[in-house]
This record gives C-alpha cells, sequence and structure tokens, in this order.
C-alpha cells in the first residue's frame, strides 16, 4: 500500500494529542526547574522570587544523609535489577518446557497476578506475614528450629526482604515478555537438533539461550536507565527509623524534604541532580542496546 | 511518615476531635425535626439588619457575603438525609446568623489535605480561609500571603472566644506573630491534649495478683510479668508489656518524664536557658531504662516497625497490656480492646514517678493549627465572626448552645452525625471542657446524682455512660478517670517553652536531626547499638545544626 501525503498528515493529527500531553506535563514543568536555585516564594513567582545559585546543590552535599540515599539507592536498584533480569528468564525457561498448555497458562497469569497489586496492600500483608510475633513466615522457621528473623527490624534483611518481594511482585511481567521471545525461535531448529541427536540441556543451551539473548540484553541495557529509580512506593510502605539509614533511597528523600517540609529548592535540586544521573544512565543504556541488541530507535 | 512528628500528632488530634463528640446517639428526644427553628435559648442581641461595619461581634452582613473555605471528609463525616458538604445546617446556620455563606473552593480527603494545601500556598492559590499548621503557617507569613488579623481580633473576638484562644497564656498565639502583629488564630485543643497517662489492664493486674505501678521500679516489674505470665492465660508468649510506636510516642515520654528527660521539647535548664530535652544528660538514664525493659521483652519487641495505628491495633487486639496515651484514648484504641475480650477492663493511672518519687510529665503545647485569611481577602473579619459564632454554639454559656445541643445535636436527624465535624470555618475546642465535666463526673458518680452534670456537652456522655450506649464505657472512662489524672498531676509540667516559628536552621536542618534522634533512640532501646551512641548522637546533634537552633530559640526567647 502506498502512503500518500495525506496520510502522513493524517497520522501526524493522530500523533498530536500525545505530543500535546508530553509538552505540557513533561516539557513545560522543566522551566519549574529553576527553583533548584532560588528561594522559591509563591507570592513572587519563578521571576521575581531571590536567586541563591548553586547555594541549594552545596547544601545539599553537606547533609550527611544525600550521599548515604544516593549510594543505598544504587545499590538497592542494581540488586533488583540482577534478580529481575535472572529469575524471570530462568522461570521462562522452566515454563517453556511445560507440555501441558494449561499448566502453563495458569501459571503465567498466576505469577503476573502480583503486580496488579498496590504496595499499600502488600507493604500491611507483609508487615503481618514476617511478624515475629505469630507471623506465619517466622512460625514455619520456628517448626523446623530456625530462630525467628525480624525482618523489618535488621538492616541486612531488610533488604533481602525488599529484593525478593520486588522480585516476586514484578517478574510475572518480565517473565511475559521472555516467553513471547521464546515463542520465536524457529522450531525447524529444534528439530534439525533433535535429529542430530542433541539433549534437551543442549537445546536449550545451543538454541534457545541464543534465540533470546538479544531480549535478555535489551531489557538489561534498558533497565539501566532505571538505576535512580529504586522503587518509592515499595521502600516508602515498608521503611521505618530502625533500617533507615540503609534504605533510605532519593525518592524518600525527596518526598520528605519536598512534599512534607516544603523545602522545594532542595528537593528539586536533588530531583535534578537525578534527573542529570538518569540522563546520562539513559543516553550511555541506549548506545549499549545499539551496540549490542542492534536496538535503535532513531 | 516516619519523621515528621508534627504531623502525624495533628493528624491523630483531627482524628481525637473526629471521636471525641462521636455517636452522640439520641439523647433528648424532644424537638424532633426543627432545623429552621430559630435560636431558642437566651435573648440574643442578633441585630440581623445591623450593617457590615458594625463591631458587634455576631453582626450580620446584609446583604450576605461569600466566603471560600476547604472542605474535608473523612470516614466518618456524615451528613444528614438532603444535606452534603456544601449545603447542611451549618452552612444554613452561619447564613442565617452572620449573613455568611461558606464555599468550599476544594474538597479533599483528610488523608491528603496537607499536601494538597502546600500546593495551594505554593502557586497562591488560596481559599479565604484555611487551617494551616505550623510550618504552613510560618512560611505563608514569611512569603507575605495572609492578612493582618490584629485589628479583627481586637475589634470583633467576642469575650467566650477570647477565653477559647487565651486560655492557660495563649502560647499558640506566638507563632502566628510578626512584628508585633497577629496572622493566624490558634485552633485550641484541650489543654492536656498530648499529656501522658498510662493505661493498664485491669483484668490482667488482677490475674497476676498484681498492684499498679506507682514508680519506674514497679513498672519494670508490671511489665515484665506482662510479658512472662501469660496474662491473656491463652498459653502462648504473645503478650508484651508496654505499646510503644515507633515514633516514640507518650510511651517514650510516660518512661522518660521519670528522669526528668522530655524529648523533642525545649526546657529551661537551670540557668534560664532553653535547651533541647533531647540531647540533655538525663535522656541517657532514661534510654537506659528503656533499653533494660526492652530486654527484658517488657516493650512489644517489634515496636521499631510499628506506627501510632498498628501500636493501636495491637492494643485493641489484647497484646499489650500498659498503653500510655491521651486523656480521650479509651475512645480509641482503649475501648476496641472489648470487642476482642469483652471482659477485659482498662484503668487509668498517673504515669511513673521519678526515683525520689516527684512527678513532672510534659505537657506539649495544644495548639496544632492556626486558621488563616488569605491577603486577598475582602472581610478578613469575618473570619473572627463565624469563630465567635462557633463558640457561642460550642462552649458552656454560649447564647446559641441551645441551638446546637438541643435544636441540632439533640435531634433524630442530626443524631450520631458528629455535626461539630462541620463547624465553619473549622472545627476548634474549648480547651478547659473536659475538665470542666471530668470535675461534674466526679460529683455525680459520688453523690449519684446524674443532674449534677450540667455541661451541655457532658449531659450525653452522662447519659450514653448511664444507658450503657455505645462509648458510654469510653466516656466514663476518660470523663472521670483520664481528668481525675489530669487534676492529679495539678499545675506539676514541663511546659514546651519553645513557642516561636520555626528558626532558619530548623527549617532547614530539622528533618534530619529528628531522624537522627529517632534512629538512634530506636537502635539503643533494641540494643543494636550502644548507649554509648547516645554520646556520639550528642556531638552530631550539636555539629549538624543543633547548636545553631539553640542559638536561634535562645534569641527568640530573649525577644519575648
Amino acid at each position: 500500500m502506498k502512503i500518500t501525503k495525506r496520510d502522513v498528515a493524517f497520522f501526524h493529527l493522530l500523533l498530536a494529542p500525545g505530543v500535546l500531553l508530553l509538552l505540557l506535563f513533561a516539557y513545560l514543568p522543566m522551566f519549574g526547574i529553576v527553583i533548584a536555585f532560588q528561594n522559591f516564594n509563591p507570592s513572587k513567582g519563578f521571576i521575581h522570587s531571590e536567586w541563591v545559585g548553586l547555594e541549594h546543590i552545596r547544601f545539599l552535599f553537606e547533609l550527611p544523609d544525600t550521599m548515604v540515599t544516593i549510594r543505598n539507592t544504587v545499590e538497592i536498584s542494581l540488586m533488583k535489577i540482577v534478580a529481575g533480569l535472572v529469575v524471570p528468564v530462568v522461570f521462562a525457561l522452566f515454563l517453556n518446557e511445560a507440555r501441558l498448555m494449561w499448566f502453563k497458562r495458569t501459571v503465567q497469569s498466576l505469577v503476573y497476578l502480583p503486580h496488579f497489586l498496590s504496595w499499600v496492600i502488600l507493604g500491611g500483608i507483609l508487615v503481618d506475614v514476617l511478624s515475629i510475633n505469630g507471623g506465619a513466615f517466622n512460625q514455619a522457621l520456628g517448626a523446623v528450629g530456625i530462630p525467628p528473623i525480624f525482618f523489618f527490624g535488621d538492616e541486612t534483611w531488610f533488604r533481602v526482604m525488599i529484593i525478593v518481594s520486588d522480585v516476586w511482585k514484578e517478574f510475572g511481567f518480565s517473565t511475559i515478555v521472555y516467553l513471547a521471545a521464546l515463542t520465536g525461535i524457529n522450531p525447524a531448529l529444534y528439530e534439525a537438533a533433535a535429529i542430530d541427536g542433541a539433549t534437551r540441556w543442549q537445546r536449550t543451551l545451543y538454541i534457545t539461550i541464543p534465540g533470546i539473548l538479544p531480549v535478555i540484553v535489551l531489557m538489561s541495557t534498558l533497565s539501566l536507565g532505571n538505576v535512580l529509580n529504586a522503587g518509592f512506593d515499595q521502600i516508602f510502605n515498608l521503611y521505618n527509623p530502625m533500617v533507615i539509614s540503609s534504605t533510605d533511597i532519593i525518592d524518600t528523600y525527596i518526598y520528605r524534604m519536598g512534599l512534607i517540609q516544603a523545602q522545594y529548592g532542595l528537593s528539586t535540586a536533588i530531583g535534578l541532580i537525578k534527573s542529570v544521573i538518569g540522563f546520562v544512565l539513559i543516553v550511555l543504556s541506549y548506545r549499549l542496546a545499539s551496540r549490542y541488541a542492534n536496538y535503535r530507535i532513531f | 511518615m516516619i519523621i515528621n512528628r508534627t504531623r502525624s500528632m495533628a493528624g491523630l488530634l483531627a482524628a481525637s476531635a473526629l471521636i471525641l463528640s462521636s455517636a452522640c446517639s439520641a439523647n433528648n428526644g424532644e424537638n424532633g425535626a426543627s432545623s429552621s427553628a430559630s435560636p431558642s435559648g437566651s435573648g440574643a442581641p442578633v441585630q440581623s439588619s445591623a450593617p457590615a461595619a458594625d463591631t458587634n461581634p455576631l453582626g450580620k452582613y446584609d446583604p450576605p457575603i461569600e466566603v471560600s473555605v476547604v472542605g474535608t471528609t473523612g470516614t466518618n463525616v456524615l451528613f444528614a438525609e438532603g444535606e452534603n458538604i456544601d449545603d447542611n445546617i451549618m452552612t444554613q446556620k452561619y447564613k442565617e446568623i452572620l449573613g455568611i455563606q461558606f464555599k468550599n473552593k476544594w474538597v479533599s480527603d483528610a488523608s491528603q489535605s496537607v499536601e494538597k494545601l502546600n500546593l495551594a500556598i505554593n502557586t497562591n492559590n488560596l481559599p479565604d480561609i484555611s487551617k494551616v499548621d505550623l510550618n504552613q503557617l510560618s512560611r505563608m507569613i514569611n512569603q507575605d500571603q495572609l492578612a493582618d488579623l490584629t485589628e479583627a481580633y481586637e475589634t470583633y473576638a467576642s469575650p467566650l472566644l477570647r477565653k477559647a484562644l487565651e486560655y492557660g497564656g495563649g502560647a499558640g498565639f506566638a507563632p502566628a506573630k510578626k512584628d508585633g502583629k497577629i496572622y493566624g488564630m490558634p485552633v485550641p485543643n484541650d489543654y492536656y491534649e498530648n499529656v501522658a497517662i498510662m493505661y493498664i489492664r485491669k483484668d490482667w493486674l488482677d490475674k497476676l495478683g498484681l498492684q499498679p505501678p506507682k514508680t519506674i521500679d514497679e513498672l519494670y516489674e508490671v511489665a515484665t510479668a506482662f510479658a512472662e505470665r501469660d496474662p491473656d492465660g491463652n498459653g502462648k508468649a504473645d503478650t508484651y508489656g508496654i505499646g510503644l510506636d515507633n515514633a516514640l510516642g507518650m510511651a517514650f515520654d510516660g518512661v522518660a518524664s521519670a528522669y526528668k528527660a522530655y524529648r523533642a521539647t525545649w526546657v529551661k535548664d537551670a540557668d534560664g536557658r532553653l535547651v533541647y530535652g533531647s540531647v540533655q544528660p538525663q535522656m541517657k538514664d532514661a534510654l537506659a531504662k528503656l533499653r533494660e525493659l526492652y530486654a527484658s521483652k517488657a516493650i512489644d519487641q517489634e515496636f521499631g516497625a510499628k506506627d501510632w495505628g498498628k501500636t493501636a491495633d495491637d492494643i485493641g487486639a489484647g497484646k499489650g497490656g500498659i498503653y500510655f496515651g491521651a486523656f480521650w484514648q479509651p475512645l480509641y484504641p482503649l475501648q476496641t480492646t472489648m470487642t476482642h475480650t469483652p471482659d477485659s477492663d482498662w484503668n487509668a493511672y498517673p504515669i511513673p514517678a521519678a526515683a525520689d518519687g516527684s512527678l513532672v510529665p510534659k505537657r506539649p503545647n495544644n495548639v496544632f493549627s492556626w486558621m488563616v485569611a488569605s491577603k486577598s481577602m475582602k472581610h478578613p473579619e469575618a473570619l473572627i465572626k463565624s469563630m465567635n459564632l462557633w463558640a457561642e454554639m460550642w462552649i458552656e454559656g454560649g447564647q446559641y448552645n441551645d441551638l446546637f445541643y438541643k435544636e441540632i445535636q439533640g435531634s433524630e436527624k442530626y443524631a450520631g452525625k458528629e455535626v461539630h465535624q462541620y463547624a465553619k470555618p473549622y472545627f476548634f475546642d474549648d480547651p478547659g471542657k473536659n475538665m470542666v465535666i471530668g470535675k461534674q463526673f466526679k460529683e455525680a458518680v459520688a453523690k449519684d446524682d446524674g443532674s449534677l452534670v450540667t455541661h451541655p456537652d457532658g449531659i450525653w456522655k452522662w447519659n450514653a455512660y448511664k444507658n450503657k450506649e455505645s462509648n458510654g464505657w469510653a466516656y466514663y472512662k476518660y470523663l472521670l478517670e483520664s481528668e481525675g489524672v489530669l487534676a492529679q498531676y495539678g499545675e506539676s509540667f514541663v511546659h514546651e517553652s519553645f513557642l516561636g516559628a520555626p528558626t532558619e536552621t530548623m527549617v532547614k536542618r530539622q528533618a534530619n536531626l529528628n531522624k537522627l534522634e529517632v534512629e538512634t533512640f530506636t537502635k539503643i532501646i533494641m540494643g543494636k547499638a550502644d548507649l554509648a551512641a547516645f554520646d556520639k548522637f550528642v556531638s552530631d546533634w550539636k555539629s549538624l545544626g543543633g547548636d545553631d537552633i539553640t542559638k536561634e530559640v535562645n534569641a527568640w526567647a530573649a525577644e519575648q
């Protein structure tokens, strides 16, 4: 079918609402970044508020919490990214071997289900289930003679819990992506390999994994852009003073600073730092993706 | 969530105010449908045709004026048939008596009101009258967004309103003042709103054959016994003594007071200088005792993971036997224990005394929010006039007492609807009310004569108690026992001594310092850090801004 000039115009028209929303909600607010360099006073507005230059950024690095939260953010999200990569790949490989269609479908839906639950609800459930005072998990541990673990009071266990629960909640989604990639592998390859006498394990190793490797590389490089997003919803609903120094992340920090204390200049400054680093990472991950997975937008 | 104590407190107080007069069940059946009746009681000097410039505290605007406010909804904001948040018996009465038509500029859920208002402040898109917290107030004053209310207050405030706002010295005005001008009207709560009282499961004490503790050592014994000796008799070690929450609330204060240690409070030292309670040497002793209590399992082993609400749930579920709380807390959570364990009982006692027998609890200020008028408001005095009207309805001796308590709250139509919640512009309490009613209850019980309860807000609560209606138990407990404990404290309190607006360094650093404080204290109590961590905390606190704040606070004190 030939695309006429009229078609092109029509397609652009279809694009317009999306572009408009993007301009309105993503680009226009960027002017608000000036707040990071001001003592913002709403009754004076953006133009007339007192200009303080890099004062907020200087002050941020003077605050002991800033570096701690940045380090926590990177550590937690890297762990989440790695675990969030390995688990769904392995799971998809296993599920792909399942022969019963209804079983495969059911499992696929079941693991996808937690994705739809809010952390507000899951947070409450986790506190109850993992309680040392009658929580189901620790009772089970007790039954086999293991002393109870205080997940919400121990910095190491808390992180483990954060990562495991995040993977549990979200891996169903990635699993679907990998399952889709698996169906894209040409069955003729498997048949040929079977005729040549390849075992199941060999087929997985030499056909399946290379087959989905581009998708794995793509997913992992794209997740690089999220290194500074360690999961506000989850951590905000679960953290407490005992574990805050090892789990306070940039987003919870901004929330407290900006929305609770109303220090807009300061919180905009840290948001800006986050955006700058995030931007660099996204560019980097795009470069990597285009080099190793042949993924291109432009 | 964790750090901002004032905010959670404010929420808590809002909750308490909501609960306080809840379930005002039909106690006097007279006057069934009378929403349109004019104010009956006392020859009211209402000059309905007076011009707007009249200095009469209740002078009517003619033609009526429109005033915008913020509407707040919550699970227990209920409306009578045919009424809603924009148009109800209260908005009607205010229009009828004062000629003020209240409009909701927006309506938000109670849990979001702070953030929503922050947004409005930041975009300078304010309603005529808003209710703000301390941080918002001081920001709005500094950003020149508020109307000067000095003259309006002087001219229009009725004696009844003044009595409520200036109760106990009127400390609530201090943060609302700048250069001698008043920019906000304090919203008083009960004068003893945040004073700790020790509630103990009486049935547990009896079961284990223990006496209510009077000193800190006796508290230690009772609390450990509650954890060790299975007071609920279910054969499992699933109970604890003291319910502490992770904001280190009243249970912390209840124990620390015995060491004259007052957390998160500015107190006067021996030389009359203001010093921060959390970094005083006594605090180390208090922490040592709390640490000991925790180690012996007398304190909830998981308190660090539990906020106020979760701790309250535990108490309701019968897990803890000692609860430090405010006077009104028999309403919540103590009352909920009975739903789980019908034969449970809580008694109120004074917090434990110091080793020398002295007892000096801390009394935080009873004002946490202010009503302010935006600079663009045409009639800022309408704020004062509406507050006048609410005072006349709500506070004993007001000319509209009968209208509110009998015709409205006492009628079938509004029974149990918590009509006081839609007081305009916003609800405020009479700080001395509960003490008065408490004394009347005491007399009435002693002489077995209910007619001795004469306060309009006490009568129906007495009836609820006598008729065993819902909340009757709680009214009895808090008005008789809790108020009794407060009366026992007498005048001996450590008051919050810094009443000003947050200082410059506080705005910048306080949140970080608070976080450091709660984190360090929690770890010390739980044995995750040595007691020596306290010394490091003190020096960190000083170098991270505490010294500057102390200087600013004392500079403020010098100006007073």
